[in-house]
């Protein structure tokens, strides 16, 4: 790791404040994917550690505090319960609610005189809205509001408390009971009590509306570096604490619950610091149906395989289920092991022409299995297979007796032509050996390219796998997890890859990339799809912000994701009959479908 | 249910969501599910809150918030779309980086790339299967430490001693100490690959 990034770590894990100007030194060496690697690695060891290690007495103690905590939690709960059941059923009481009331209402009028002022606390600049008195003074609704270093504290209506950070920049619109808090850059606490009133926050890319929560707004902005130099993008952030915040964004309405958290982008001008007033949202996506899935339960899916002949036969690779095979779409699934003694399967081959033929590849040293009767039984098909943790497979389909299959840990790329019965070790000039993805050119099938991870990049072969050469000028994301090739154009090839790199475009076959991630929220691209039907249209599933989606070849992208639960999506398949249906295979949801 | 043929295009219709009407189901003993989840997960979400907090007053606090949170979820009647686990955890990190931001005023850069560092390691390790063979691994890998490495991992993460005082009852500095026990983690590390055929992480 870099040394000022492993230095500063440390003083952030040691309790110690990280000092401003440091910051920025930090973020980049985090963005260095082998600082990233090297802090993931660090911090894997660090839980082993912890786990391994942890005294049972002590963690046992802590067990019963917790256990205790709970108890006393539903005895308050139970408590409240009577206590509103009783005022509701005993007269004096309702009398004596009354009086409370009318008196609280009294109090409320007076109070809201005061509550339409601003409370402001810690380090806030006020820039006052056009032809209203100059500052210095205290702040009054309209006013542009930018929070000093220091960051400061809002209080509104008696019943919003606003955290600013250092840097932000909001203005308070609204009225009593009904704020509203428009916020342009930077990041806003907001913590809103329950019962006295409604609270909207506007951000460049749409509302957040709540009536008693805590929630995180967090706004920043991408710019659009030689396309548009007039726009650029806002990527709002929302994250809950506490309560639900329902968001009105994009045109897709919905609700994000405590611990949930959303990222939304959207297009906005840019010579506008504050927005006048809301940026218009986007059009609501009607071009895709919304997802739709049922399980398979706790589906933590790694790979899809859909029958070329039937699109709504498809088999699900899961982590530690097996094999699990639906023959209604996704709808119903059921377990497919008989013979399949690995039971983490991060790859699936369907035999494009026998499509009751298909082979699995396992994880933790069980190789590939093959089926030839759908999945009713596997054997192990592992002679000559050294490398025992497959990642991807892929089948010749003008040949499909031949086989590749993808490994993991160093040893790369194996070859089989006989159908599994045997596989050779095929990695001459692979120097990339843990192996992510393979596809193979449906034209010329001798032709075929693998996307490895660990700063390799995309490997090309010409020779049916005998040699290999890297082909990564302009390919920045050298960690690949995925790749997908144009079945029409098949010197057009797409690299999904992680570390915030996205998507990659090729035109030649290889030979020259350039990054085609515009609109695209995470980039950290976990799997890419093609529609078989219209090349130029792409699917690709993020880790974080579920399915984006670019009808120009990669041109501008945009989030699908309404009716999908689970935003990370680790494998996404299209079908040959089908091409308007997707499938999606999520990271702990199961698979959901859109058409 | 399934597919049909309309002249030469291929269409498809979804099914009926079986059962579409959620019904609310009570819980038979609210208290003995809490436990039963308790038992299943809280050395799990105590590792990953305690690797990012370092004290272990924080740690159980804020582990404490987060199955509170999830108490509150069983007593509403709600329940956990997949595993509770990972819910707990995603929690336990919300709450953990909300906690960094709020006391120690870590920049929104740098928290929402170790936010992500973090929950990036975190499917990894709680995902792999062979976890008992992980820790049986990191087990035999401790046993080959020196005497004086394994009192240092002891003091640490086993007493839960922060780096100053270890420091201050060795006659060293905290820099000194940090060190000592990056070389231990990575020599761990570099054990772990070995007995596990070369595969414990993507750092190793």
């Amino acid at each position: 790791m870099e040394r000022e990034a492993d230095l500063l770590l440390s003083h952030l894990l040691e309790d110690l404040a990280l000092p401003e100007d440091r910051a920025a030194a930090l973020v980049r060496a985090l963005d260095t994917p082998d600082t990233a690697g090297e802090v993931e690695a660090e911090f894997q060891t660090e839980m082993l550690l912890r786990e391994v290690l942890a005294r049972e007495g002590s963690l046992d103690r802590s067990r019963q505090r917790l256990l205790a905590r709970a108890v006393l939690r539903e005895k308050s709960r139970a408590l409240r319960r009577a206590r509103r059941l009783r005022l509701r059923v005993t007269g004096w009481a309702a009398a004596a609610l009354a009086v409370v009331a009318a008196g609280s209402a009294w109090l409320w009028q007076v109070r809201s005189q005061r509550w339409e002022r601003i409370e402001a606390r810690g380090d806030v600049a006020v820039i006052p809205i056009a032809g209203g008195p100059e500052a210095p003074r205290a702040p009054q609704r309209g006013d542009r509001l930018v929070a000093g270093p220091g960051g400061a504290r809002l209080r509104l209506g008696g019943y919003c408390e606003l955290a600013l950070d250092g840097g932000t920049e909001v203005v308070v619109r609204g009225e009593a009971r009904k704020e509203v808090v428009q916020i342009a850059l930077g990041r806003l606490v907001s913590k809103v009590r329950p019962g006295r009133g409604t609270y909207m926050v506007l951000t460049p890319a749409g509302t957040l509306e709540v009536k008693g929560t805590e929630f995180v707004t967090t706004v920043s902005y991408e710019d659009r570096k030689g396309t548009d130099m007039k726009a650029r993008t806002a990527i709002v952030t929302v994250l809950v604490l506490a309560g639900v915040v329902g968001f009105d964004v994009g045109g897709e309405r919905g609700l994000i619950s405590v611990g949930g958290s959303r990222v939304f982008a959207a297009e906005v001008a840019q010579e506008r610091t504050i927005p006048a007033g809301l940026v218009p949202a986007q059009p609501p996506n009607t071009e895709t149906s919304p997802w739709e899935g049922n399980g398979p339960k706790d589906g933590n899916i790694h790979a899809l395989a859909v029958d070329p002949a039937t699109p709504t036969t498809l088999y699900a690779g899961t982590e530690g289920s097996g094999v699990l095979k639906s023959t209604d779409g996704g709808w119903n699934w059921t377990a497919i092991n008989t013979g399949l003694a690995g039971t983490s399967v991060y790859a699936l081959a369907v035999d494009p022409t026998t499509p009751t033929t298909l082979y699995a590849g396992t994880w933790h040293g069980h190789g590939v299995f093959k089926s030839t009767n759908g999945g009713e039984n596997w054997r192990a098909v592992n002679a000559g297979l050294t490398g025992t943790y497959v990642n991807a497979l892929a089948i010749d389909p003008k040949t499909p007796t031949t086989l590749y299959a993808g490994t993991w840990h160093g040893h790369g790329v194996f070859k089989s032509t006989n159908g599994g019965e045997n596989w050779s070790a095929v990695n001459a000039g692979l120097t990339g050996t843990y192996v992510n993805a393979l596809t193979i050119d449906p034209t010329t099938p001798t032709t075929l390219y693998a996307g490895t991870w660990h700063g390799h990049g995309v490997f090309k072969s010409t020779d049916g796998g005998e040699n290999w050469s890297a082909v990564n000028a302009g390919l920045t994301g050298t960690y690949v997890n995925d790749l997908a090739i144009d079945p029409k154009t098949s010197t057009t090839l797409y690299a999904g890859t992680w570390y915030g790199h996205g998507v990659f475009r090729s035109t030649d076959g290889g030979g020259n990339w350039s990054a085609v991630k515009a609109g695209m929220a995470d980039s950290y691209v976990y799997a890419l799809a093609i529609d078989p039907a219209t090349p130029t249209t792409l699917y690709a599933g993020t880790q974080g912000s579920g399915v984006f989606r670019s009808t120009d070849s990669g041109g501008k992208w945009r989030d699908m994701n309404t009716g999908l639960p689970e935003l990370c999506v680790r494998v996404l398949v299209t079908a040959r009959t089908m091409p308007t249906l997707i499938y999606a295979g999520t990271c702990g949801d199961g698979v959901f479908a859109s058409q | 249910v399934g597919s049909r043929v309309n002249g030469p295009t291929l269409t498809w219709t979804w099914p009926r969501r079986p059962g579409q009407k959620r019904k609310e189901e009570a819980i038979p003993d609210l208290h003995q599910v809490f436990r039963e989840l308790v038992d299943r997960h809280y050395g799990s979400v105590w590792a990953c809150v305690s690797v990012l907090t370092g004290r272990s007053a924080d740690t159980e606090d804020l582990v404490h918030q987060a199955f509170l949170l999830a108490f509150e979820r069983l007593a509403d009647g709600g329940g956990f779309a997949g595993d509770p686990g990972k819910w707990l955890r995603g929690t336990a990190r919300h709450l953990v980086f909300a906690w960094w931001r709020e006391k120690r005023r870590l920049p929104e850069a740098v928290a929402g790339r170790l936010e992500a560092l973090a929950a990036r390691q975190e499917e990894d390790a709680f995902s792999r299967a062979d976890r008992a063979e992980i820790r049986a691994a990191l087990r035999e890998c401790l046993a080959k430490l020196s005497e004086e490495e394994r009192r240092l991992v002891h003091r640490r993460y086993e007493e839960d001693e922060g780096l100053a005082r270890i420091a201050e009852s060795l006659g060293l500095n905290a820099v000194t100490i940090r060190t000592r026990l990056h070389r231990i983690r990575q020599a761990l590390r570099r054990c772990l690959a070995t007995a596990l055929s070369g595969g414990f992480s993507h750092g190793a």
